[in-house]
């Protein structure tokens, strides 16, 4: 017997017919990824001690630790920085690190890493899409543009001393340089061609930028942490590039902070206050105790905001050197779960 | 099973005469050495043959076998007038009786060597030290039993001397006298100094009891010179297979009243070693290290004056390779630089039977630069320098009675460090510090031979000390603190000497100048307290360490009160903080066995240590009743030493069991526990006054990785060879 190629041509054919007739897809329609659900927590661990973990907590009150090196072996890496979403995809900066590695949030397993090179010291990602993200270097002083998809770095970017966190708006990406404590500017990059637009000049130990729903950009920055000089809030005009607008706040707010509506949550010494962002004013002064969050010595290290629910989430780090916890308050401050978590919880991302 | 009983009681019988046989042999083949007022022994005193020189042990014995029947012996002492005794006409049980050389050096003698010490002492013999091939002090002291060395890495690494859970900088290390403690962090790094550079080192559990300056670690001390008059030099040399080199030339000579010591070396290492991280093997890089050192002594003693000049030198350059946790791939290019400059002057004069007066001075300064391309371990900055310098007087005046001894004495000290002494820890801003301090402290000491029926000695010690700070940073933490110790040791008159010795601190430590820079630093709102801690201790020990067997056991406890403990803030930088109270208790047995003479020495030690926070900051606090971190609860040692003639073999085993670095002893945070083995082989020629001996090592014969995750890793197994030739005579008088 013999087989004619145009045989061949016309089973296969047939053959692709029937693989593309599955009842559940139209031809044309993009398919779901899975995406991530829960709470993220990814917890520092101790510097130099090589033991950040992440914790999960599931919606319905189920919390799995170390739930990285349970899947993989071996550990996450050095101090765990921020955690950025993607789909089901998880990037988690590990600073002492110097890379961002690449995690399958419902698995847990390990998807690759991005190698910074030396002294890459990742501190905070800012994820546009698949193609485009934002790191800042803190030892390097530079903003590596990556792809999430490829994981690839495609751009490095001069800025200032010890780039903190970052935000975007008006098409131009905002950098916090803290300086470890001694800086004063935020940097603006054009997106279009990553070019260094300028600096702004704003408080002392400038620590993050966030944007207002009405596209305000804001800097928050820390003062000087022997209290000599007070930190605030420095509001940024994107034309100017300009501080127009500032409120100082007695104290040091802190690191943790963002925005949920149109207020401003940040820490300050040992409790949590709330800024009305519109008006520049103090809402209230202890929004949350951070006693309350905090029974040792009051200290919050992480803050992160449900949108759906409007619940707060705040990481509790203990006295530092303990397994730490992840306080669930609902809008008003009163608290309405308490969940375990693992030693220095730095970073809270809620999915859904 | 009631066979099973008398088979035991009988085993146990035979094995008690046994071994009070043989040590009754051994006794009969000592010659003690004893004051010829007192009979007190006199401990350190030299007995010295043609070929040989023997150190008396703590109740003044030197065992004779290994000198040649036909010898003449001479034994001196620097108190004593030394003798000389042929062997042949010295019956089994010889003594010596020495009289004191001087009214000064009685008094000395009363003060400073105690024949029963109320508190714990261990000595390591440069021999002890030199035989580990070790390529530093604090590695080669990591084989004693008395002291834990923290190592943060092999070879040149900073390494911190820390003794029953109090950490470095509660441990306090003498050079020559002088308080060494770096006040920037408190402790003194032990690897920046090659194992031989010393003539003797000592622990005491207590502190320095003659000045009355209490420490919860302890206290090391570190003497060179030529104490003994010697007239000798030798040369030494070592080859490490991770093409570490070292060698050092010393001379030490008398002329009339003068005595000299000089010694000089260098030592380099690349430090490349190998080391396991999560199963796979990594080269640790810029870990290398460079360090000469010039040490000279020069004394003069006559019947009622002393007087003592040290000058040593020191140059240390090493890498700082930075975190294990990013695997070291591309770990820190960073290096320091230090010159350190350290001068003792001791003077001592008897104006009046049973007065004396002395005095110490000492400068040491510290001259360290930071270099870091990568502006990584500085936080940005590419380089830094900093200065210290420290100035202390101390004055005592003391009057010797028939069985006691009061001792008045004040000190003046002065520390100033200049620009950026907060080295890698952060960039924060440039500071200056500094310090004054005005100590004036009492103690009294009492002896009596056979003070009551049963006894055949006893010791009381009392001290007490009032101190005044002032910081002109910190004007709030200035004031005064007082301490104070009690002791008493008794022999008892029984075969072994068995003794008990009781041991009280009431003492205080102080705020580094890092802890007290980053507690203001990094927001503390209140000033950090001084740590103060009550200890007591009591022991009980069964003969002496050159015995056929002697046997320790000691039980510790210590509440700190206001304990300073590092924790983590942002950035990763860590800042001081009071705990409330810590609570430590421990138990340490320590056995030495000779059951064939110097042919096999068998050394066993183990420590057990309690040590926890004893504080909640509230009910969600889970570090209460936990161990205080990188404080491993057993640690275990374990020496075989086999002399064959010129020959000699060791093996010495060491275990520390897991330790936590988190407060909750969470065990996902924890270090293994850890079991390193070395092995020692020595072969010594002699031809006349020349003696020359080859030791071969091997460090970590198993191949131990430890101490990882941490950071820090230790290297792997290291072979060392050595050699060292010496010259030897000794001057006798009669």
């Amino acid at each position: 017997m013999t087989v004619r190629f145009s045989h061949i041509i016309a089973i296969a054919f047939s053959i692709a017919l029937l693989v593309g007739c599955d009842e559940n897809s139209t031809s044309g329609d993009p398919v779901d990824l899975p995406k991530a659900e829960g709470v993220y927590v990814v917890n520092e661990g101790g510097f130099g001690q090589n033991n950040s973990t992440i914790t999960h907590v599931a919606f319905d009150g189920t919390a799995t630790q170390n739930a990285y090196q349970t899947k993989n072996g071996a550990t996450l890496g050095d101090t765990g920085n921020d955690l950025a979403i993607l789909g089901y995809k998880g990037y988690v900066a590990v600073n002492g690190s110097n890379k961002i590695e690449v995690v399958d949030l419902l698995t847990f397993e390990s998807l690759g890493s991005i190698d910074l090179g030396a002294q890459g010291s990742p501190r905070e990602i800012l994820i546009v899409d698949s193609t485009e993200a934002f790191v800042t270097g803190s030892f390097v002083n530079k903003v590596f543009v990556i792809s999430p998809y490829e994981t690839t770095i495609t751009e490095e970017i001069e800025v200032g001393a010890n780039p903190e966190g970052m935000a975007i708006a008006d098409d131009k990406l905002f950098v916090a340089n803290s300086g470890f404590g001694s800086g004063t500017t935020v940097t603006v990059i054009d997106l279009s061609d990553y070019s260094v637009l300028g600096n702004v000049e704003v408080g002392l130990n400038a620590i993050d930028v966030v944007v207002a729903s009405d596209g305000s950009i804001y800097s928050v920055c820390v003062g000087a942490w022997d209290g000599s000089r007070d930190g605030g809030v420095y509001k940024i005009d994107p034309a100017t590039l300009t501080a127009v607008d500032s409120l100082i706040v007695t104290g040091n707010l802190g690191e943790p902070c963002l925005v949920a509506g149109d207020d401003l949550l940040a820490t300050n010494g040992t409790k949590v206050i709330k800024i009305d962002l519109a008006t520049l004013t103090v809402e209230d002064d202890e929004f949350v105790a951070g006693l309350a969050v905090n029974s040792l010595y009051g200290t919050v290290y992480s803050i992160a905001y449900d949108e759906t629910t409007g619940e707060i989430y705040m990481g509790n780090p203990k006295d530092y050197t303990q397994d730490g916890e992840v306080v669930v308050f609902a809008p008003d401050g009163t608290e309405t779960a308490r969940y375990a978590a693992g030693l220095n919880p730095g970073t809270i991302v809620v999915a859904r | 099973m009631a066979s099973d009983n008398r088979f035991f009681f009988g085993f146990l019988a035979r094995a008690i005469v046994a071994v009070a046989l043989l040590s009754g042999a051994a006794f009969s083949q000592t010659l003690r050495v004893l004051d010829a007022r007192t009979d007190a022994p006199i401990p350190d005193a030299l007995v010295s043959g043609s070929s040989e020189t023997r150190v008396a042990d703590a109740k003044g014995a030197v065992p004779l076998r290994s000198f040649s029947e036909d010898d003449t012996l001479i034994v001196s002492h620097v108190a004593y007038r030394a003798a000389r005794l042929a062997l042949a006409d010295l019956s089994d049980s010889a003594v010596v009786r020495l009289a004191p050389a001087s009214i000064l050096l009685e008094v000395s003698l009363v003060e400073g060597e105690r024949t029963a010490p109320v508190e714990r002492r261990e000595r390591f013999s440069p021999r002890d030290i030199e035989v580990a091939g070790a390529q530093s002090l604090g590695a080669a002291l990591a084989k004693s039993g008395a002291l834990e060395i923290r190592s943060y890495g092999g070879g040149g690494q900073l390494q911190i001397a820390r003794a029953r859970g109090a950490g470095g900088e509660n441990t306090l290390v003498l050079f020559n006298e002088a308080r060494v403690n770096d006040l920037r962090t408190g402790a003194f790094d032990f690897g920046a100094y090659d194992a031989n550079a010393f003539e003797r080192v000592e622990y005491s559990s207590g502190g320095d009891l003659r000045t009355a300056r209490f420490a919860s670690g302890g206290a090391v001390r570190l003497e060179t010179g030529n104490p003994d008059g010697e007239t000798n030099a030798s040369a030494f040399a070592r080859f490490n297979d991770d093409e570490g080199r070292a060698a050092s030339v010393a001379y030490r000579d008398r002329f009339g009243d003068y005595a000299t010591a000089i010694d000089a070396g260098y030592a380099y290492s690349p430090n490349r070693y190998e080391y396991k991280f999560q199963d796979e093997r990594y080269t640790r890089h810029n870990a290398h290290y460079e360090r000469a050192r010039f040490l000279a002594d020069a004394t003069r003693r006559d019947e009622t004056y002393a007087a003592n000049l040290f000058v040593g030198l020191r140059s240390f350059a090493s890498g700082l390779p930075g975190y294990v946790s990013d695997n070291n791939q591309r770990g820190s290019n960073a290096s320091r630089s230090d010159l350190t400059t350290l001068v003792v002057s001791d003077a001592a004069w008897a104006f009046a039977e049973g007065w004396s007066a002395s005095a110490t001075g000492s400068w040491n300064r510290q001259a360290a630069t930071f270099e870091d391309p990568d502006g990584t371990m500085l936080r940005g900055e590419r380089a830094a320098e900093t200065d210290y310098d420290e100035f202390a007087l101390d004055a005592r005046m003391a009057r010797a009675y028939e069985f006691a001894t009061l001792a008045l004495g004040a000190e003046a000290r002065r520390a100033d460090l200049d620009d950026r002494g907060q080295y890698l820890n952060s960039a924060i801003g440039e500071v200056s510090m500094s310090r004054r301090s005005l100590r004036g402290y009492a103690t009294a000491t009492a002896e009596r031979r056979r003070p009551f029926q049963g006894a055949s000695q006893a010791t009381a010690y009392a001290g007490l000390s009032y101190e005044g700070i002032e910081e002109p940073n910190y004007p709030s933490a200035e004031g005064s603190e007082f301490s104070y110790a009690l002791g008493a040791a008794v022999v008892a008159d029984l075969p072994f000497d068995p003794t008990l010795r009781l041991f009280h601190a009431d003492g205080v430590r102080t705020p580094t100048f890092n802890e007290r820079y980053y507690a203001a630093a990094l927001g503390a709102r209140e000033a950090l307290l001084s740590e103060r801690y009550r200890s007591f201790e009591a022991a009980l020990s069964l003969g002496a360490r050159d015995d056929v067997a002697y046997f320790s056991i000691a039980w510790f406890a210590r509440q700190t009160d206001d304990k300073i403990v590092w924790t983590p803030t942002v950035y990763g930088l860590q800042r001081p903080r009071n705990l409330r109270r810590a609570a430590t208790t421990g138990l340490e047995f320590d056995a030495t066995i000779r059951p064939f003479g110097e042919f096999l020495a068998l050394d066993a030690s183990y420590d057990y240590l309690d040590a926890r926070n004893r504080s909640a900051l509230s009910a969600d606090d889970r570090s209460f009743d936990k161990q205080i971190v990188y404080t491993p609860k057993h640690r275990a040692r374990a020496a075989a030493t086999l002399t064959l003639g010129d020959f000699g073999f060791a093996v010495i085993a060491t275990y520390a069991s897991r330790s936590y670095y988190t407060a909750d002893n969470n065990p996902f945070s924890s270090l293994d526990p850890y079991l390193l083995v070395d092995a020692h082989a020595r072969r010594r020629f002699t031809l006349g006054a020349f003696t020359a001996e080859a030791t071969l090592s091997c460090a970590n014969v198993f191949d131990e990785s430890y101490l990882v995750v941490q950071s820090y890793p230790m290297p792997l197994r290291t072979i060392a060879a050595t050699f060292r030739i010496s010259y030897k005579t000794v001057r006798g008088e009669q």
